[in-house]
């Protein structure tokens, strides 16, 4: 028997559309526009998260309330993670509209329906909701831990 | 020999202060499409599944270390629905009005063993795989609501159905080991690894 330690159809394009708070500061490398990830987080919602041991074209994701994608082309400074502007177009609902100079982006949203639960879950998507219940008999959701980090640990008496 | 009374003595005797769930229709397997087990993830505060990993290793504990460094995100992604969240009522309501989705009856069968409705979680398996006779998912669940009820030889039935439909799930072939050789895996020496050894080699040809 499984023991737990607790430790996508396609998106229907809704056409609402939502300018997203300040403009960020578009900081270039290599002729690129880019934003910072902290930024990004504060302005717009959108985490921007590594896949540790998945280097490459596929090593971070762009979550935010509607959308959790892959995300190409992310530079690592230091601390600070810049995040190519065309990127974000690609792996997300948003829209870049700069301003005159290029020295600033906003984004616009395009509202989508939540990811419904096509398939199994996988790293860099977001986890099912799935209700467990404990060797007590009460239940946990996966939602009720969201804020903090959960290992969860699948083995078997066998 | 499975199930919270086989848990319960374990989780005592290491002095287990994490909450542990006991997934006896096999509900988180199912979520995540686990073909081999132990399998661990780590689930970050946005919601995001951040990592795999096998049994215990030094990659995955530092790649774990690397995750609780970093800033807590203030971002809660969306929500991803789970059948598993929905009440007994809501699950009955969506598989009468989809009776021919596999996926409705079979989320219906995991509520009903949960609430220890075996009768009723049995006769939804049943309906599940005449919807969808080609997953293997829905004999393994059926099989261990069987268990549940004692009805091993049965369960081995639909247990031994599954692995033909899935030949390369690893938990479904230790399941059919643990039945068929009780004493490699519950004997006074605990689990024989030697003879799974040789039993892997042997079935991966």
């Amino acid at each position: 028997m499984l023991l737990t330690r607790m430790f996508v159809l396609a998106l229907a394009a809704l056409s609402v559309t939502q300018s997203l708070a300040a403009p960020l500061p578009v900081i270039t490398r290599d002729g690129r526009a880019h934003v910072a990830a902290a930024a990004l987080e504060r302005e717009a919602g959108i985490a921007i998260k590594r896949l540790p041991g998945r280097e490459g074209r596929s090593g971070f994701v762009a979550c935010g309330p509607d959308v959790c994608a892959p995300l190409n082309g992310v530079l690592t400074e230091g601390e600070t993670l810049l995040v190519p502007v065309t990127a974000l177009n690609d792996a997300s609902n948003l829209t870049a509209n700069f301003d005159d100079g290029r020295q600033h982006v906003t984004f616009s949203a395009t509202r989508r329906e939540s990811p419904s639960a096509a398939g199994p879950a996988r790293v860099g998507s977001i986890a099912p909701n799935l209700r467990l219940t404990k060797i007590d008999g009460s239940t946990v959701t996966l939602d009720e831990l969201r804020g903090q980090r959960v290992l969860i640990n699948s083995w078997a008496s066998w | 020999m499975q199930g919270p009374e086989v848990v319960k003595p374990w989780l005592e005797k290491y002095g287990v202060t994490f909450p542990v769930a006991v997934d006896t229709a096999d509900v988180f397997g199912a979520a995540f499409g686990l073909k081999a087990i132990p399998v661990s993830f780590l689930v970050d505060e946005v919601g995001i599944v951040r990592l795999q990993g096998g049994g215990p290793s030094k990659e995955f504990r530092a790649q774990v270390e690397e995750i609780l460094r970093e800033p807590v995100s203030a971002v809660r992604g969306g929500t991803r629905e789970s059948a598993s969240a929905l009440s007994l009522d809501d699950l009955r309501a969506r598989a009468a009005r989809q009776p021919d989705n596999a996926g409705a009856r079979l989320a219906l069968a995991q509520a009903l063993e949960r609430a220890g409705n075996f009768t009723g979680a049995v006769a939804e398996c049943e309906a599940a795989a005449r919807a969808q006779p080609k997953d293997a998912t829905v004999p393994f669940t059926h099989g261990l609501v069987l268990l549940r009820q004692g009805r091993t030889n049965e369960a081995l039935v639909k247990f031994t159905a599954a692995r033909d439909l899935d030949p390369g799930n690893w938990r479904i072939r230790k399941q059919i080991w643990a039945l068929e050789h009780p004493e490699r895996f519950y004997g006074t020496n605990g689990i024989d690894w030697d003879w799974q050894k040789v039993r892997i080699a042997r079935e991966k040809k």
